[in-house]
């Protein structure tokens, strides 16, 4: 007798089609696959693409993105889809840091934990207790941080005498001490995503919001939590950008807000939640870094750059899409 | 029975502008400051550029969708609208307009389509368009050498108006016609309110969001027209500042992000009022960051006034009413 | 285009053979595993009123579905008037002259009155002749459901449900549809209500268009239609005349059996601390003071329409009712109202009657979703969950539910409904200190197999000494399964009946047939 008799056989048990809807035929893998034979073959087609000097640059600078990019990662698989806030409060970081370095580097970064920190788990509590759209009130959070800023910086760079900035730039070996971070973050977020009790509440609460309302979880406690770890991964990355640039400003964010989320979609992280991963967004970071790394090299300037960066997240986002079968007409 | 039914898509605006205007007017006799017709005039300045910005992110939010690529867009517009515009402002303009629209047209597909979240994707083109952006502009600020153009976009017309306004003005009412003669503006409702019901009633939900998305990107590129014909030169850096002030713009004008609310003239009345807001500060020589935090506060307030579970949790502290009639 | 033989319907002038109305062929539609639609194969006239009538779950709904647009068959041919008709979309129904009155209610609550009878037209009228001409039309239409004195710019979100299901009566009038569908239009609708549709519709019939009439109270159906259509398990088991119908036979093609009088075996209500005491809950707007004090295992139905009352009470008692109001306690213990946390911890199990928006995680696997409500007990002491500990409690609440052991790692999404509503039902109990289970429609969507286990399982639950109740609408599952049975109308209890009871009773209470005070 095999399998499908037995299950035929018990009654009310279902198998087969409704299966097949939720795990379809992996072509993402196949699409993926293919995107990484095409940059291989443009690699290679490219003078000092395969060099050591080179990989360690793309490692490099898709280190401190990716630390932000964990953030965003936590903020995608609670529901809370995006932290347009994450270049405000990066910055936000760096000055703390640096203007509160000068007591003791504990210090300055238990403060700067407990600012930035601070201040997203409450746009977490927001998004979920009250289920405030989280991308009005992330993009208000960074204009009321941006406005705060010049206020009471007067627009003027923060500088510190302390040389313990020094750390965070130091390498082990030929390795920038921010690459080991994020390798070790990443693979800290995948265990406390996969294996704790944290991590499970924050998948539930982010696959379907009602549901987790109902099994009695306190959406309020678990969007918060995330959004917490969020605050402190961008202020680890904050505090990166600040040592490498050794002053602070609101400057020091740049791009971080997009590049962040856009490590995470190529990820295949999902907006609509419930849906990411730390190690397939450590992955996606580094992917973007090597497309960027790669046009750098054939001469185009940063512009074309942020431009094929968004053209690959749109492409990330509608194949998540496809391949999880949401929104599909029933 | 003859009852009239005020609604907040049209008291909430009309409240904010009397509100703001007043305060306008008045604020100067407090500070000592003097407002002259010039004062009205940059107020309406403003207007030109943010009135078709917020249109254009109120139409989407009408449907229930978020545009973020408006931000994106607009900065691309002005681009454009000066590195074709050497010869002609026209041809520069309208290198622009095509662009917008096209990138609108290509969202409105894939959100139909695919029934895609707009988040994700918007989010996806804004990050290629400032991309886009920077290379069109050679990664610097453009100018624009054709300055009669800005001289007659700017010239006064009836003491406080110009030609930037009256286009501006022109266009608002072009898409408040349509909507209020056309099905256009009740279908977008309807889709924003409940796409379910709103396409078993026989709406074509995918037409009215591909239609939305596309006058969306026409408008924002409108915008951005405007804003470098008038100032003569283009800013390839997008501002967040400039996306907040067209969100509370919007929800200012009685659009929701629940979706299925709003009203062109609404909408233009919240971007008028917030651009009495602004000139509140201007005029009575207030700090910028003021301005700043005013806004991102009056967001935040919004934002979390619409959330729906705030509701739940104030109706909770607040029920002790009884049931009073029918049950509805 | 290929002209089938009809057989004219009675009373339809001309006669001879012409094409019918429409002509559904071999329809088939499946859901997963669930073979919603097996065989359907549906004529219909000009000018006839077709009553569709089966038990919850035939199939009925699907059937509609497809004829307007919103589902698209497996397999099958629809012809309208002999031609082949596109009915992908709504909107392409449309133009094919079908008209619908869904059983979900699909006037649109931020548009007005006027708004929602013009929703679905292509153009406005122009000019101020046509649009007087229009409203004046319009007016006409809610005149003849009955909303004579409503104003046209009305924001329908102010309207109660019964006004705004006759507004969506009133636009399918409008439509001048060839053929117009009512998918159980008098379940929110009061008796003088329901005559004013009635005339209206036959006004339509009259006019040589078609009416399709699908609803559960068979003595309506009876009274209004040329012919019956009966659907059970997905497949048609006869089309009758009206006339050579009386309520019984119609009640035996829908269940296939003659009716019995249920004997069951009176349970004595035990003594001791109720399981749960509520005194005085009450919602604004959708409930007013109930009172109910429930036993350890006595079980309780909770009779009612949509917005009647009855699934207000269970959500209240749940926590999701954020403006319940009233004194609830369990075992003597008060608990605070509006909160499901609160709830789950003063040990009330709920198990929702939307399994797919806030029932089940349905991505998640069988084990995960057991686990959820129970995340500090398969944790260890530093937070990290153990896959030992979840897997020994899964299994065990499986086996306790009857779901396989091997359905532990698929996910929900691939069970079927019955399936899917026992790992929901476990979910909720499998707490210590579960002493209530509140549940709403226990067996929506489920197939008749999954429901005699669900309803074992309910009975067991009872006897292990827990308090059961439950909101329905299935007539079946009022009148076997519980002790008691409360019938809601209009927000508040209208009667309270200990078991047996007849199921005209019940029908005529929740229907609110007999007598029109409230």
């Amino acid at each position: 007798m095999s399998i499908k008799d037995l299950v035929e056989s018990s009654p009310g048990v279902a198998v087969t089609r409704a299966r097949r809807l939720v795990a379809p035929p992996r072509w993402d893998t196949a699409v993926a696959v293919l995107g990484l034979l095409v940059v291989l073959a443009l690699g290679a087609t490219t003078d000092n693409f395969f060099t050591v000097a080179n990989l360690r640059t793309i490692v490099t600078s898709a280190s401190i993105v990716g630390i932000a990019a964990l953030g965003a990662t936590v903020i995608l698989v609670v529901g809370g889809m995006v932290s347009m806030a994450t270049a405000a409060a990066a910055s936000l970081a760096a000055i703390v840091f640096v203007g509160t370095l000068d007591s003791s580097f504990a210090v300055a970064v238990v403060t700067t934990f407990a600012v930035v920190g601070g201040l997203y788990a409450l746009l977490g509590w927001l998004i979920g207790a009250w289920a405030v759209n989280p991308i009005i009130v992330t993009i208000a959070a960074a204009s009321l941080v941006q406005g705060l800023v010049l206020v009471t910086t007067d627009g003027a760079l923060v500088t510190t005498s302390s040389s313990s900035l020094d750390v965070l730039n130091r390498r082990v070996g030929t390795i920038p001490v921010s690459v080991f971070a994020f390798g070790v973050l990443a693979v800290t977020l995948h265990l406390s995503l996969t294996s704790t009790r944290w991590g499970r509440r924050i998948f539930l609460v982010g696959e379907n919001r009602e549901a987790a309302r109902v099994a009695g979880l306190r959406l309020g406690r678990v969007v918060a939590s995330a959004f917490l770890v969020a605050g402190i991964l961008t202020a680890i990355a904050g505090m990166f950008l600040g040592a490498i640039t050794t002053n602070a400003s609101l400057e020091v964010g740049g791009n971080l807000t997009f590049d962040a989320v856009a490590a995470a979609l190529v990820g295949g992280a999902s907006v609509a939640g419930g849906r990411g991963s730390a190690l397939r967004t450590l992955a996606g970071a580094l992917a973007v870094a090597t497309v960027s790394d790669l046009l750098l090299l054939r001469g185009f300037d940063s512009g074309a750059q942020i431009c094929v960066k968004g053209l690959v997240v749109l492409l990330a986002v509608v194949i998540v899409h496809l391949r999880s079968g949401e929104g599909r007409r029933a | 029975m003859n009852r009239l039914h005020l609604r907040q898509d049209v008291t909430i605006p009309a409240v904010v502008l009397a509100v703001t205007a007043v305060a306008f007017f008045v604020s100067p006799a407090i500070s000592g400051a003097t407002l002259t017709s010039f004062s009205v005039f940059n107020v309406f300045q403003q207007l030109a550029w943010l009135a078709p910005l917020t249109l254009a992110l109120g139409i989407t939010l009408m449907c229930g969708e978020f545009d973020l690529s408006v931000a994106g867009i607009a900065p691309l517009a002005a681009v454009l609208a000066i590195r074709f515009g050497d010869e002609s402002p026209y041809v520069g303009a309208a290198a622009a307009l095509g662009v917008g629209l096209v990138i609108g047209l290509v969202q409105g597909v894939l959100v139909s389509r695919l029934q895609i979240s707009s988040v994700p994707v918007t989010m996806a083109t804004y990050i290629a368009l400032t991309g886009g952006t920077l290379w069109a502009s050679g990664n610097q600020i453009l100018s624009y050498d054709n300055s009669d153009v800005a001289l007659w976009i700017t010239k006064p017309v009836m003491t406080v108006l110009s030609p930037g306004t009256l286009i501006a003005g022109a266009l608002a009412l072009a898409i408040g016609l349509a909507m209020g003669l056309t099905t256009w503006g009740r279908d977008s409702r309807a889709v924003g309110s409940d796409r379910r019901a709103a396409r078993a009633s026989g709406v074509r939900v995918d037409a009215v969001l591909v239609l939305a998305f596309t006058s969306s990107g026409a408008l924002a590129a409108c915008s951005g027209v405007l804003l470098s014909f008038s100032t003569a030169s283009a800013n390839p850096n997008p501002d967040i500042k400039t996306l907040v002030l067209a969100v509370v713009a919007a929800l200012a004008g009685g659009a929701t992000l629940k979706g299925g609310r709003g009203r062109v003239v609404g909408i233009l009345a919240g971007a008028l009022a917030i651009c009495f807001l602004q000139a509140i500060f201007s005029v009575n020589a207030l700090e910028d960051s003021l301005s700043q935090f005013l806004f991102a506060t009056l967001l935040l307030a919004v934002a979390a006034a619409d959330a729906p579970d705030l509701a739940r949790s104030v109706s909770r502290l607040t029920s002790a009413r009884i049931p009073t009639g029918e049950p509805s | 285009m290929t002209v089938e033989p009809g057989t004219p319907a009675p009373g339809v002038p001309g006669g001879g053979p012409r094409p019918p109305r429409l002509d559904a062929q071999n329809l088939q539609k499946s859901f997963g595993d669930f073979q919603a639609v097996d065989d359907v194969t549906l004529t219909l006239e000009a000018g006839e009123i077709h009553g569709f009538c089966g038990p919850n779950g035939a199939g009925k709904s699907t059937v509609v579905k497809m004829l307007s647009g919103q589902l698209a068959p497996d397999a099958g041919q629809i012809a309208i008037d002999g031609g082949t008709a596109d009915l992908s979309t709504p909107y392409a129904a449309q133009q094919a002259g079908i008209a619908i009155v869904d059983q979900e209610l699909s006037v649109v609550p931020a548009l007005t009155v006027g708004e929602n009878l013009a929703l679905g037209a292509t153009s406005r009228p122009r000019g101020r002749a046509a649009t007087r001409a229009w409203r004046a039309e319009a007016r006409q239409h809610l005149a003849d459901v009955g909303l004579a004195n409503l104003d046209l710019s009305t924001p329908v979100e102010r309207l109660t449900l019964g006004e705004r299901q006759l507004v969506e009566i009133a636009r399918a009038l409008g439509r001048r549809a060839s053929l117009m569908i009512l998918d159980e239009p008098t379940a929110t609708l009061s008796d003088v209500e329901i005559d004013r549709v009635f005339t209206a519709i036959r006004k339509v019939a009259a006019a040589g268009r078609t009416v399709v009439f699908v609803s559960h109270r068979l003595g309506e159906v009876l009274a209004l239609c040329d012919r019956v259509t009966v659907i059970r398990d997905g497949k048609v088991i006869a089309t009758t005349a009206a006339a050579d119908l009386t309520v019984s036979q119609l009640v035996e093609q829908m269940i296939g059996r003659s009716v019995a009088a249920h004997q069951r075996i009176s349970r004595d209500a035990a003594d001791g601390v109720p399981a749960i005491e509520i005194r005085g809950l009450q919602v604004a707007g959708s409930l007013h003071p109930f009172d109910l004090v429930a036993r350890p295992g006595t079980v309780h139905a909770l009779a009612g329409q949509v917005g009647s009352g009855a699934e207000t009470v269970i959500r209240a008692i749940a926590g999701l009712e954020p403006t319940a109001r009233g004194a609830v306690a369990v075992q003597g213990r008060r608990v605070r109202l509006g909160d499901a946390a609160v709830s789950v911890r003063a040990g009330i199990g709920y198990v929702s009657g939307d399994r797919k928006t806030e029932g089940l995680f349905l991505r998640r696997s069988v084990a995960d979703n057991i686990t959820a409500t129970r995340l500090r007990d398969v944790s260890g002491r530093h937070g990290f969950l153990s896959r030992r500990r979840a897997g020994k409690l899964a299994a065990g609440v499986a086996r306790k539910a009857g779901v396989l052991d091997r359905h532990l790692a698929a996910p929900v999404a691939s069970l079927s409904g019955g399936n899917q509503q026992k790992v929901s039902i476990a979910r909720a109990l499998d707490r210590e200190d579960v002493r209530v289970v509140v549940l709403d429609e226990p067996t929506r969507g489920v197939d008749v197999a999954g429901r005699a286990v669900i309803h074992d399982l309910l009975r067991g639950l009872a006897d292990d000494g827990m308090a059961v109740i439950y909101s329905s609408t299935d007539l079946d599952e009022l009148v076997d399964l519980p002790d008691t049975v409360i019938t809601f109308w209009g927000g508040r209890e209208v009667g309270r009946h200990a078991t047996p009871v007849s199921s005209q009773t019940v029908l005529g209470e929740i229907t609110h047939q007999k007598g029109s005070a409230s």
